[in-house]
């Protein structure tokens, strides 16, 4: 007995997996065993200290001594959880291991790879917390060789993203935001390394490169998308380092597009689920149908519905705002940006200063600021032979605002205009000025001069495509903003017959504050109408009572809420705003009639109440209360009016429709008001109401179509300053490199003889070439003629010749 | 909650002016405070990505001064600096000498964003506002409204004194001035819902991105409308 136990430890010592077997089974009894294991790992780790220090010891031996010291670790690590008080330190010993603590070297190679598995399966066991863990390995990011970075990165990444997954771990975020921060602001205080020439920019940027790089992602996931993480990518913009502020930039400038796809497949996600159920009705409909299968079809309904409110829901609890959106104080952001534009002018090359140009733009333009230095700065990149002009005029004119003083920009639209539309310059070139200079004017029409506009207007009488439709663009433009820049016969017929009523406002006057809903009146009078049809058609006594004045419809709310859980498969909504809202609503008439009664007393009763409270107008209001049952309409405008008159509101607002203060507005009303807003529209368009009218329609088709035409417009892009343009002829490399293109995973043409039907692939051979030769050129070869020509004599001979042989063959 | 009634908002506020009156609080169960409470209308949308969707943003009159004490300053040249002094309560006044002393300074143009809820300017000053002040006031939100000298003043006063802005910021909720516990049931009522039926217009999906909707008055308990 004794024997064996003792002869099983010493397999033991050897055999680390099986004690650790053993151990994890009994804890308890192999306990000793562990504290052998655990000293001999403690020496070894002292000695790991001391002979980092000296590091004198040859390859080999510290090989085999390190492939040991793994293995005791991994070993340590995997029974951790069983002696929770004698591998309290063991978190600490791994981290000093990692990161040089305590005066030691740090570990290398296999080494550092197996302590880092260590580490992260002490966080899988829950021995150490995230926190702790991502202390560890964020700081570890910028040191070690790419593979290990991956597996590092990914751990990061996955523990961040499970952490935060059902709800915010909000203490964890911090911790690690303010790692991150400070892994940014060490490097702040260096001195700009630009990135113009040869041997600069070299270095890498850092552990600042890794924390931008994580926030990115993380942001890209949707993990965090708060403003402490914009303001962490936020300082790295002003990194010295040009390649962490580019990756900044990038972050800034690239996020309007990110998480598109993630959404969309959640969409796809519902619509398959969606025609699962089709399929699934369908399925009952023609083929046998029984419990089973219906009992399907309800679990598969619902999981859609399930689905559907979830997507619904998540949009509204994630709501991820754009990061440029969560920019801290921008203007100090954008100030702080055109210094380091302005500052390293000559270190930074073009395309990083572009970048910072397209960011600062974008900046300026989302939050209304003004950085004036901005365009006396950039006056000097707009010329036409500049490199990626059309990015810089693609910046300068998304910088602009209606509230950018007009002054600042009219030099630079005079710049513009003289280095770009001249006739000596190419059409494109001239294309692109006048669609920068109208992009700008588009935001600030005060910039333009009247001289100035009429040359360029002119200019709508190319021959080139382009600049005709960028010309006739500004021409449009400023008959609808500023008619009165052009001159009486270019205004155009809406403008003359003063048909627009919407000019440009000037410097800083805001739209007039809204006193009502648009298209409010239209609403009004359709229901003023149906009130005069239902009178006129019945005769009835009580149809007096107000329809649209009407304490609440219970129509118009019915069946709108397209998340309520109803089984039916068409959504209220769109029910609603289908065009048949006519009939619906003469339905409720019907309906109301039977409430009529019933509603009538309870006005009635409101009535009295409100005019008794009015002293002034008592008499008024008595009679007409007096009147009887045909005045509860009359009595119920007369508190309205009465209320009205009460408070000092001015004469005019009282011709403005009243309904938006009488009545919640129901979807139904919405959706009415809408098909009304578009019938006037249309009949508008239709009696000429020039272009104006025209787009107003346009916008209206397109908001009921739910498609958002504003969201196009937010940030400019390359190809609007570019305008149309001709398709010019390839050059001879063009057409080459499509030939190429067109032969690539073909096989080669030509004719197949020979050599790939064999079974062999080789030449034809001669004998086939015989066998194939045109008759008409065997006849004539030499050697049939030869044949014919001979005398008789050699015939003769041949043909005894031939004889002889026949005989010799059958013998 | 699915549908929203004239007669339950009506309610509502009246058990928000119940609570803040004198002689009802008590029974009601709330507190009348030493000073004029403001009614306030919140929102929260839902529905709402505010990557893709169009940020919105509208102004509205409303039929009745929701906030009488509203401090107004107007950014005056020599004429109007003379027509704000002879308004029944005068209207403080900063010339372009005092804009000049302000020197751009930071703090200085917070201090006076800070100090005034809104401001007027006379239209030949207009231009001149970010030179003079820089973008402190934008920032703020408190651009100048430009008021000719043909306008009658006092009404413009009003007419930004009764002027409500919706604007989505950083959160997906919103909240306005709709009245004070010194107006009328009834005005309150006009108020809201005209503020309601506005804003509702202003949404892509009109009630289906509106999460809920409070009243509360500023020291009061929030009423649920929606």
């Amino acid at each position: 007995m004794v024997k064996s136990r003792a002869s099983r430890g010493i397999l033991l010592t050897s055999n680390l997996p099986q004690l650790q077997n053993l151990i994890k089974r009994d804890p308890e009894g192999y306990k000793e065993e562990f504290l052998t294991q655990y000293n001999h790992y403690l020496s070894l780790l002292k000695l790991q200290q001391v002979s980092s220090v000296t590091s004198t010891s040859t390859n080999s031996t510290t090989d085999k001594s390190n492939e040991l010291f793994g293995d005791l670790i991994t070993f340590i690590s995997q029974v951790a959880q069983c002696y929770p008080v004698e591998t309290k330190e063991l978190p600490l010993q791994l981290k000093g291991l990692l990161l040089g603590a305590e005066g030691g070297q740090t570990v290398k190679g296999d080494l550092r790879r197996t302590v880092v598995k260590n580490l992260v399966m002490l966080r899988n066991k829950e021995i150490i917390d995230s926190i702790e863990l991502l202390q560890i390995l964020l700081p570890l990011l910028p040191q070690v060789p790419s593979a290990l970075r991956g597996v590092i990165r990914h751990t990061i990444l996955t523990d961040i993203k499970t952490s935060n997954q059902k709800t915010k771990n909000h203490r964890l975020n911090r911790v690690v935001q303010s790692l991150l921060f400070g892994m940014v602001e060490s490097g702040m205080g260096a001195e700009v390394v630009g990135d113009k020439g040869k041997g600069k920019g070299k270095e890498k940027g850092g552990e600042a490169m890794w924390a931008v790089m994580m926030v990115k992602e993380l942001w890209k996931k949707g993990v965090w998308n708060d403003a402490k993480t914009v303001s962490i990518v936020a300082l790295a913009a002003f990194h010295p380092n040009t390649k962490v502020q580019s990756a900044a930039l990038h972050f800034f400038l690239g996020s309007d597009n990110e998480d598109a796809e993630d959404t969309d497949s959640d969409e796809e996600d519902i619509r398959e689920a969606r025609r699962g159920v089709k399929k699934m009705e369908h399925r009952m409909e023609v083929g046998k149908s029984g419990r089973k299968k219906e009992k399907m079809l309800a679990q598969m309904k619902r999981e859609t519905n399930k689905k559907r409110a979830k997507h619904a829901a998540g949009l509204g609890h994630t709501p991820n705002f754009p990061a440029l959106e969560l920019l801290h104080d921008p203007q100090t952001f954008g100030e702080k940006l055109y210094d380091n534009l302005h500052k390293h002018d000559k270190i930074y090359s073009l395309d990083h200063k572009i970048l910072i140009m397209q960011l600062l733009s974008r900046v300026m333009g989302t939050h209304k600021l003004c950085v004036l230095g901005f365009y006396s700065y950039i006056i000097k990149y707009l010329t036409y032979h500049q490199l990626q002009v059309t990015l810089i005029l693609v910046s300068l004119a998304q910088s602009v605002h209606e509230l950018t003083p007009p002054d600042v920009l009219t030099p630079v639209i005079r710049k513009l205009a003289q280095e770009f539309v001249h006739p000596g310059v190419g059409a494109e070139v001239i294309a692109a000025g006048l669609n920068a200079i109208r992009e700008v004017c588009r935001r600030q029409p005060w910039c333009m001069e009247e001289d100035l506009l009429s040359d360029l207007i002119e200019y709508r009488k190319s021959k080139d495509k382009g600049v005709v439709t960028a010309s006739r663009g500004l021409l449009q433009l400023f008959r609808e903003v500023n008619p009165g820049m052009l001159k009486k016969r270019e205004r155009g017929k809406a403008a003359s017959m003063g048909l627009i009523g919407s000019q440009v406002l000037a410097y800083g006057h805001s739209k007039d504050a809204a006193e009502g809903i648009e298209g409010l009146e239209l609403l009004e009078e359709h229901f003023a109408q149906m009130r005069k049809e239902a009178n006129g058609g019945e005769f009835d006594d009580n149809s007096d009572v107000e329809m649209g004045v009407d304490e609440d419809d219970e129509q118009g709310w019915e069946n709108w809420d397209v998340n309520s859980e109803s089984g039916s498969e068409s959504s209220g909504w769109e029910d609603v705003s289908s065009g048949e809202e006519d009939l619906e609503i003469s339905d409720s008439d019907d309906e109301e009639d039977r409430k009529r009664d019933r509603k009538e007393k309870k006005l009635k009763k409101k009535g009295k109440a409100v005019v008794k409270n009015e002293d002034e107008e008592d008499s008024d209001s008595e009679d007409e209360k007096d009147d009887g049952d045909e005045d509860v309409d009359m009595d119920d405008d007369a508190k309205s009016t009465v209320s009205a008159a009460t408070t000092a509101v001015s004469q005019d607002t009282k011709k403005l429709s009243l309904l938006a203060q009488q009545k919640i507005l129901t979807p139904a009303d919405f959706a009415l008001l809408n098909e009304l807003r578009l019938k006037a529209a249309k009949s508008l368009a239709e009696s000429g109401g020039g272009s104006g009218a025209k787009r107003k329609l346009a916008a209206l088709e397109a908001s009921k179509r739910h498609v958002d035409a504003d969201e196009s417009e937010r940030f400019l892009t390359e190809a609007e300053i570019l305008g149309p343009r001709k398709k010019v002829k390839a050059t001879w490399e063009e057409r080459m490199e499509l030939v190429q293109k067109g032969r690539e995973g073909r096989e080669k043409f030509g004719s197949l003889k020979g050599k790939k039907k064999k079974e062999t692939p080789s030449s034809s051979t001669n004998r086939e070439k015989a066998r194939n030769k045109p008759i008409m050129m065997a006849l004539h070869s030499n050697k049939v003629m030869q044949k014919k020509k001979a005398s008789l004599r050699d015939k003769q001979i041949k043909l005894r010749a031939a004889i002889d042989k026949q005989k010799k063959l059958k013998h | 909650m699915s549908k929203l009634q004239a007669s339950s908002v009506r309610g509502s506020i009246k058990t928000l002016l119940a609570q803040s009156s004198l002689d009802t609080h008590k029974e009601a169960g709330g507190k009348k405070r030493n000073f004029v409470e403001t009614i306030e209308l919140q929102i929260g949308l839902k529905n709402y990505d505010p990557q893709r969707d169009k940020r919105f943003s509208g102004t509205v009159k409303l039929p009745h001064v929701p906030r009488p004490r509203m401090q107004l300053c107007i950014l005056a040249d020599a004429a109007d600096v003379d027509r704000a002094k002879q308004l029944d309560e005068e209207l403080p006044f900063m010339t372009v000498e005092d804009l000049k002393k302000l020197n751009k300074n930071k703090k200085l143009v917070k201090k006076l964003a800070q100090k005034y809820d809104a401001f007027l300017a006379s239209e030949a000053l207009i231009k001149q506002i970010p030179r003079l002040l820089g973008p402190g006031l934008s920032k703020a939100g408190k651009f100048p409204t430009p008021v000719s000298h043909s306008e009658d003043l006092q009404r413009k006063v009003t007419e930004v004194r009764s002027t409500i802005k919706f604007q989505l910021k950083k959160v997906l909720c919103l909240g306005v001035a709709v009245g004070h516990v010194d107006m009328e049931e009834d005005q309150i009522m006009q108020n809201t819902m005209l503020a309601i039926n506005f804003l509702i217009s202003l949404l892509k999906k009109q009630w289906q991105n509106i999460q809920s909707l409070t009243i509360k008055s500023t020291m009061g308990k929030p009423q649920r409308l929606f």
